[in-house]
């Protein structure tokens, strides 16, 4: 807490205060210390020692002076896998990897030549611009009750993907998300070109645009100034490493930053234009070549006047002020140009920002590249360079690379080279007990941190390995598939997702749709941003629910089914397993272990061959768009080829919202027609399954289906036979049966012209459970024999459809799928022989991409 | 033969599959970042880690009725003579900010007798909740500070109506931990029309890490997230993966070992191993016997209004969250509404329609949860707390009596560790418009709620934005101490 005379005082901050009592409060003329002037943060930055020190020198000598041992370098397969890691988040290969290792000239040389390599990549900007990402609360949507898209957001995000790949000065990347819009028209008004496109100028201003906006503001005039804060709060986060937002109440706690000033901060946003009602939505989108763009414009070149409002309250105006950076940097602040549309108050801040004299900028940005390389920066809290942030662990560092930082032309680029160059970055992860004691959290770099992967890096990593990324490029996002429990949270669920196609879904983390009340759980589990304010370092939690989705998640499962395919192909699919996940061969150990588990499991697998699941996955209500647009095989997942799927019958609508009918599920059926039938096998409902029902002379009629079911209830326990038919249906006989979901049941269902029996058997303590119908109004003619499911799974094994005294087993169904029955005759249901191994090697695939090893960078 | 439903328990399961990986792992996550020395300060290892209580109090555990949309406080607890003798007459209120306009009251249809020995009032919509009246504390007097369902609902979760802050299951969650490290420490259970607005940011952790939101169970289907593999494996082939994961794992930790992230994330697994058999546990109440199903309504069908859900719904969720705080979780928030309008409780277009599709949608369960927490002596140490985000209006709204939202004056009720039951606490001004007597803002109710578990309000932090930030914010709040016993 700052130093001050004490005072009794309550506390206020920036949240709305709309009503409370009148408090009792000794104002403090709010003053600025010695102490406040010498804090490191504001002094400026130190560059006696440029030319003489360099980063190894300055870390040596901490270490030494700390008296620990600095770890030798990692060997070379370490040093790749870390660069590739840092610059482009995607993994070596095992090629690139030997082909590294094996590199003739010495590892200082290859190393930095490897570096040059990736930062050329597209794949740089995409890593690196997702850490900006986090800084400046990217999200596409609005929050709350709504939660509508925020049109083109993703602009931005490519706007940033490309500065960091075009390794565009950070002077100018400020200038421009600052006051893009400001700068042309300057460049207009002193007939100077652009510089840049003009449209990078308009589209990078969409930066103030990127927060939480409420629709349907209890207050408007609160609104108004919730956005202005949100605006400020960010910037000089982002930027300058200040945190202000408590300052809209009272005076700073801790740092030098009173109230005044805040209001002062906020009167550089005072003239963007801001809009109230969604229907106003043209005020933030500015034309561009080829669309629109989020982004600022203002009211003109006369601003409204600021005051400073008393405890925040937006009802209580105080003095006015003008347009001014805090006190403690300057009592003498930049002058705004105004032009025709705008007041050029941002323009001005944001040339104060990029001055080289600015002792925080530089300080700031050269802290969050260390802190990306290293897992921690010299700074701690990168976005708070307060006192109530973490101190410089090693200020003559931090100077030194923001010194290096604004001397190259701040150059982000640069900026990699020289850190990644040296021994510091090079180190082993290893621990060192005799360090343990002294520095324990390697403070003072003796050893590189080892880091887990980021959500981003964990999933595009997967992909890359399973050879499903898509590298596309930029434009709009892509729609992750969701599970029905994660729409199930939406008040209107699935209103505002959208489904992607395949290809678009295995795009790189960083092009997926951020929509702030409904975040993908891989990314949300793996600790991704919260995006309601800027984020200056991602928290990292260990918890079981990772654990879940790595074992059990379908983008594991069917990226491990890739994997293992493309392994199997090799003469030593084990080792190739172990190339293509972990980018390395198995130690001899390992294999025994691999082998081991390979054999167990395709031992098991055995027994699961003839297993066919059937799993509904969707919520008791869906948004009728989303019901629209989302594919008949999301409802109801099951095996791929020789089923067809159906929605099931959804009523209601209103608010739009369609619930989900118990007596009409969503449903398969299997591609092939009769008019008899006798089906029979096990059948499984594990212990959330209300119902399963085997559907006999089944015809589609949209996503509802007339023909005859046998139903297995096992809320009644009770077996039923029924028709349904022009979306009613008729109990045709029932027979009670004990408890259903006791494992396997052997069941048989039979239909030959107006004939129908179903039995069950295999109940604890029941004997077989008939029952049979002859009915009076029969539905004659050919149908699909297909099933469904009520609850949870429904699992079958050993289905077997006979037919003329034949039984036919329903397997595993050949791939191409068209040799099946057309007209009662031919039945080729093929046989895959290496389903086993192939089952088995992707469990192996999938167990490979839960390891620590996998997870983990040294 | 082999089936998926191969049920080891967890004990065989470690029997089999060796109870030195367990050892091992237990011991790395339960002492964090003690055992092995100093983790990165960037890095949370087990965030769920049990933590004592500030200061000892009775509730270990809170399970929050939430009835969202906003239930009619004059048709339930706030019994208003003064509104029923003027039905129909013109007056001028607020009924959204600063928006004065002229309005006919709207009398309750509904009848109010005193229950119990303490005499307080209830109405007959919820003729079983009102057999606890002398339970209850009913606090009358509660305001807060917004007249839309988004920020109104976040402002009633996450103390702020602005997006972005961690919610009250998730702020006890960080402050005490879990007891039971095979469940999740704070359980959110929704209505089968849809989630609240806005959906997940009610239960988030907003700048906190996301171990500590909300997990959503579903009392049907899936319970968890990922709970079960995708790819056609047995319980103990997944059983069997694990033990090779972790076996890996284990080579891999060799001269690492004082990167406790590495053992912590091996102890995840075993816990994600437990999950398998201890969330369908908790859900499956087949064990329960006829007579508490019945208690709670799992046998009460749906009402006739086409967009009522059945009692047994409700019902058997208020069952699972005795059961799941019986095995330790912390925090367990029921939703009651869902989706949009005369889905919940948001009755703009009918308060008596309105109540007549969701009281009976509660009145047994929640009567069977407060009977049977009591009975089974539970309710001395959980905390039941019951409301909406915020209150309606006194005046009628549309053709067919509908009360448009009411954020100035609001009921809610507590009972259980700690509250002085039997009480009827603050009051609203005769129509029942705005809290008059005693009146307190949600952030008091925040601080009552954290109060009543064992936690200070002010000393329950989370450094974030230059600011040790709190649930109930830099505001003052103030422990309603008139409903503490």
């Amino acid at each position: 807490m700052r130093n001050r005379v004490a005072i009794i005082r309550v506390i206020f901050c920036p949240i709305l205060l709309i009503s409370f009592q009148p408090l009792v409060v000794a104002e403090e003329q709010f003053s600025i210390s010695e102490e406040d002037r010498n804090y490191w943060a504001y002094r400026p930055v130190n560059v006696s020692d440029q030319e003489s020190s360099s980063i190894d020198s300055i870390v040596d000598e901490a270490i030494k002076a700390n008296g620990l041992v600095p770890n030798s370098s990692a060997d070379r397969e370490t040093l790749i896998r870390r660069a590739y890691f840092d610059l482009v988040g995607i993994a070596p290969t095992y090629q690139e990897i030997k082909a590294f290792e094996t590199d003739p000239s010495s590892t200082e040389k290859a190393f930095s030549l490897l570096i040059d390599k990736l930062l050329t990549m597209p794949e740089y900007g995409e890593r690196w611009g997702r850490h900006w990402l986090d800084v400046v609360r990217y999200a596409q949507t609005n929050g709350y009750e709504r939660d509508d898209e925020k049109p083109n957001a993703w602009r931005y995000r490519d706007y940033v993907i490309e500065a960091f790949n075009k390794d565009k000065p950070y002077d100018r990347f400020v200038l421009e998300q600052l006051a893009g819009d400001e700068l042309i028209l300057e460049a207009f008004n002193k007939d100077k070109p652009f510089r840049e496109g003009g449209d990078e100028g308009l589209i990078a201003t969409g930066f103030y645009r990127l927060g939480v906006w409420d629709d349907e503001p209890d207050d408007k005039k609160v609104a108004e100034y919730d956005g202005l804060d949100d605006m400020l709060r960010t910037t000089t986060e982002t930027f300058l490493g200040l945190t202000t937002g408590c300052a809209r109440c009272h005076d700073h706690m801790f740092d030098p930053i009173s109230q005044k000033d805040y209001y002062s901060m906020l009167a550089y946003f005072r003239n963007v234009r801001n809009y109230a009602k969604p229907s106003d939505k043209g005020i933030i989108l500015r034309s561009i070549d080829g669309g629109k763009a989020l982004s600022v414009s203002e009211h003109g070149s006369e601003p409204p006047e600021t005051h400073v409002l008393i405890r925040g309250d937006a009802y209580r105006s105080e003095r006015k002020v003008e347009p001014m950076i805090p006190e403690i940097f300057s009592t003498d602040g930049p002058e705004p140009e105004p032009t025709e549309n705008s007041s050029g108050r941002r323009l001005a801040l944001a040339k104060w920002i990029t001055d080289p004299a600015n002792p925080l900028t530089a300080r700031v940005m050269v802290n969050r590249i260390w802190q990306y390389h290293f897992g921690r920066g010299i700074v701690g809290t990168p976005n708070d360079f307060g006192r109530a942030g973490e101190p410089a662990s090693n200020l003559e560092l931090l100077d030194w690379l923001a010194s290096e930082f604004i001397k190259s032309g701040w150059s982000i680029k640069h900026m990699h080279r020289v850190v990644m160059n040296t021994r510091a970055y090079k180190r082993s992860s290893e621990p060192n007990v005799r360090n343990a004691g002294k520095d324990p959290g390697n403070v003072h770099h003796w050893r590189m941190n080892l880091r887990r992967l980021e959500a981003e890096t964990i999933r595009d990593r997967i992909l890359q390995i399973s050879g499903k990324l898509n590298p596309k490029r930029g434009g709009p996002s892509f729609y992750p598939a969701l599970n029905g429990e994660v729409v199930a949270g939406a008040s209107k669920p699935g209103r505002g997702w959208r489904w992607s196609n395949e290809e678009e879904q295995n795009r790189r983390s960083i092009y997926a749709f951020v929509k702030r009340t409904m975040v993908y759980p891989f990314f949300e589990l793996f600790d991704y941003a919260n995006t309601e304010g800027s984020l200056g370092t991602r928290p990292q939690t260990t918890v079981a629910p990772q654990a879940l989705l790595m074992l059990n998640s379908e983008i594991i499962a069917e990226n491990s089914r890739l994997i293992s395919a493309r392994a199997l192909s090799s003469e030593d699919p084990v080792r190739e397993a172990f190339r293509i996940v972990l980018a390395r061969d198995p130690d001899p150990k390992e294999r025994i272990m691999a082998e081991s588990f390979l054999t167990d499991q395709h031992e098991k697998q055995k027994s699961l061959r003839g297993q066919m699941r059937f799993r509904p996955d969707y919520p008791s209500a869906f948004f009728k768009d989303y019901h629209k647009i989302l594919p008949s095989k999301q409802f109801l997942k099951g095996p791929d080829s020789g089923w067809d799927y159906f929605k099931g019958k959804w009523t209601g609508g209103y608010e739009g919202i369609l619930r989900a009918e118990r007596e009409w599920p969503a449903f398969s059926l299997f591609r092939m027609e009769s008019m008899d039938f006798r089906i029979s096998g096990k059948v499984h409902l594990e212990s959330i399954t209300e119902r399963a029902l085997i559907l006999l002379r089944a015809r589609a009629r949209g996503d509802e289906f007339d023909g005859y079911a046998a139903l297995i209830d096992a809320n009644s326990n009770e077996i039923i036979l029924r028709r349904y038919e022009k979306g009613k249906y008729e109990t045709l006989v029932k027979a009670s049966a004990g408890d259903l979901r006791r494992g396997f049941l052997d069941f048989t269902a039979e239909l030959v012209e107006n004939r129908i029996r179903f039995k069950v058997s295999g109940l604890a303590g029941v004997g077989d459970v008939n029952v049979y119908v002859e009915d009076e109004e029969p539905i004659m003619g050919q149908g699909r024999f297909g099933v469904s499911s009520w609850g949870g799974n429904v699992t079958f094994d050993e289905l077997s459809f006979e037919h003329k005294g034949k039984n036919h087993p329903i397997i595993q169904i050949d791939h191409s799928g068209s040799e099946l029955i057309k007209d009662d005759k031919k039945i080729v249901l093929k046989e895959d022989h290496q389903m086993i191994t192939r089952r088995a090697l992707a469990e192996f695939c999938s167990l490979l991409l839960n390891l620590n090893e996998f997870v983990y960078v040294d | 033969m082999t089936s998926i439903i191969e049920e080891h328990s967890r004990r065989d399961f470690l029997k089999s599959f060796g109870t030195s990986m367990a050892g091992l792992s237990l011991s790395g996550i339960f002492s964090g970042n003690q055992v092995f020395g100093a983790a990165p300060a960037s890095s949370l290892i087990n965030p769920m880690a049990p933590k004592p209580q500030n200061f000892a109090a009775k509730a270990k555990a809170c399970i929050f009725l939430y009835m969202y949309g906003g239930p009619s406080q004059m048709d339930l607890f706030d019994y208003k003579p003064e509104l029923q003798k003027n039905d129909g007459k013109e007056v001028n209120m607020e009924i959204r900010r600063g928006d004065l306009r002229k309005s006919k009251l709207l009398a309750s249809k509904r009848k109010f007798t005193q229950h119990g020995e303490s005499a307080q009032w209830c109405s007959d919509a919820i003729p079983n909740i009102a057999k606890h009246m002398d339970k209850l504390a009913v606090i009358k007097s509660l305001y807060m500070d917004s007249f839309a369902h988004g920020s109104a609902n976040l402002q009633m979760n996450c103390g702020r109506i602005l997006q972005g802050h961690p919610s009250l299951g998730a702020w006890v969650a960080h402050g005490l931990g879990t007891t039971n490290p095979n469940l999740p420490g704070f359980v959110v259970m929704l209505d089968a029309r849809g989630g609240p607005i806005p959906g997940a940011a009610n239960w988030a952790s907003g700048y906190m890490p996301a171990a500590y939101q909300g997990t959503v169970l579903r009392s049907k289907g899936n319970p968890i997230l990922n709970l079960n593999p995708r790819s056609l494996i047995t319980h103990s082939m997944q059983g069997e993966k694990i033990n090779t994961i972790n076996a890996f794992n284990r080579m891999h930790l060799k001269g690492k070992e004082s990167y406790s992230e590495l053992s912590a994330r091996i102890a995840s697994y075993d816990l994600a191993y437990q999950l398998h058999t201890s969330a369908p546990e908790a859900l499956d109440i087949s064990s329960e016997d006829e007579k508490t199903k019945r208690l709670y309504g799992l046998h009460m069908g749906k009402g006739d209004h086409n967009l009522s859900i059945p009692t047994a719904h409700f019902g058997r969720q208020c069952l699972i969250a005795r059961r799941l705080v019986e095995k330790g979780v912390r925090f367990v928030q029921l939703y009651s509404g869902g989706g949009h309008q005369q889905q919940n409780w948001d009755a703009h277009n009918g308060a008596e329609e309105n109540l007549s599709i969701h009281c009976p949608e509660i009145d047994v369960p929640v009567s069977g949860l407060l009977e049977d927490l009591d009975r089974r002596g539970m309710l001395e140490e959980t905390l039941v707390v019951w409301g909406g985000e915020f209150g309606r209006q006194p005046v009628s709204q549309g053709n067919n009596g509908g009360r448009d939202h009411n954020p100035k004056g609001f009921s809610y009720f507590l009972a259980g560790g700690g509250v002085k039951s039997g009480t009827s606490y603050g009051e609203t001004d005769p129509l029942g418009h705005e809290a008059a007597v005693n009146k307190h803002h949600v952030r008091d109710l925040h601080a009552t709620i954290l109060h009543l578990m064992g936690l200070d309000h002010e000393t329950l932090t989370y450094h974030y934005g230059g600011l040790d930030q709190r649930l109930t914010g830099v505001v003052p709040a103030e422990v309603i101490s008139g409903v503490l016993a």
